[in-house]
């Protein structure tokens, strides 16, 4: 049996975006944070409405991944492999995990890191 | 101008259509032919991704190749829409057909000019233009037309 995998998942318009919860220092809802966080929405054109926000684990600042941001388990078995065959991403994604008969999208926690200033 | 003489051409093409537009490629470059699913869409890439749909535990990209060459226009009430799976390493790609013909020797067709493929963009991404029982099929430079496709 495939272990289990904690993720952080946030809709993004028609998207779904994923972070490994282990990757995650801190969860905090947006109006306490006294900052303006990285709006990984914004990224690829969408307002960014989510009311919580994420703070990455070696990252000083806050990013905001979407709306209705909750904590999933996913067995590791869910993660795949981004396809070769993509065109160059304005998001960093490290993976897709299969959710039903779709994907959530897998942030690279580092690279984000680094756009967010840490 | 001929792009290529015949004895350079792949000799088993699969003939599909998108749109109105008749395409075809090597029948090595196609692992398999599998009906349309569900798309999730990939954020932040131009419209010609399609998605990725999953396949045996993989997320396979899809390419519209209707929106990526230009070809526009009217798709033929009866459509059924299938992905051509093309293996052209390092890369695995759907490739979206209205319509998939059947697969056919280059016996078959009669080279033509490649000149008559229409609009550039299928110009550029093609090997040859081959007349096949009175119509002009465009024989796709698969591995070019991937790259450029990604750029």
């Amino acid at each position: 049996m495939s272990p289990e995998v904690s993720i952080l998942v946030a809709r993004a318009g028609v998207h779904q975006l994923a972070l490994r919860a282990t990757e995650v220092d801190e969860i905090a809802p947006r109006s306490l944070i006294g900052a303006d966080p990285l709006e990984v929405p914004r990224l690829f054109g969408l307002t960014s409405d989510g009311d919580r926000v994420v703070r990455v684990t070696g990252s000083p600042g806050w990013i905001c991944l979407g709306r209705e941001l909750g904590l999933l388990r996913v067995p590791a078995s869910a993660f795949v492999a981004l396809p070769a065959w993509i065109p160059d991403l304005v998001v960093p994604l490290s993976a897709a995990i299969g959710l039903g008969d779709g994907f959530a999208w897998v942030l690279d926690a580092s690279r984000l890191a680094a756009m967010d200033g840490g | 101008m001929l792009a290529v003489t015949a004895r350079e051409l792949p000799l088993r093409l699969v003939f599909f259509r998108v749109h109105e537009a008749e395409l075809a490629v090597a029948a090595t470059d196609v692992e398999e032919i599998v009906g349309l699913g569900t798309l999730t869409p990939v954020p932040g890439v131009p419209a010609h991704v399609a998605g990725v749909q999953a396949l045996r535990g993989q997320a396979l990209p899809v390419l519209d190749l209707g929106a990526y060459l230009g070809l526009g226009g009217a798709t033929d009430g009866d459509v059924a829409p299938r992905l051509l799976v093309a293996r052209v390493p390092p890369y695995r790609v759907g490739l979206l057909a209205h319509r998939v013909l059947g697969v056919s020797g280059i016996d078959e067709t009669i080279p033509s000019e490649l000149e008559l493929l229409q609009p550039d963009r299928l110009r550029v991404a093609s090997l040859a233009a081959l007349d096949r029982r009175g119509r002009v099929a465009a024989l796709l430079d698969l591995a070019r037309l991937l790259e450029a496709a990604r750029a």
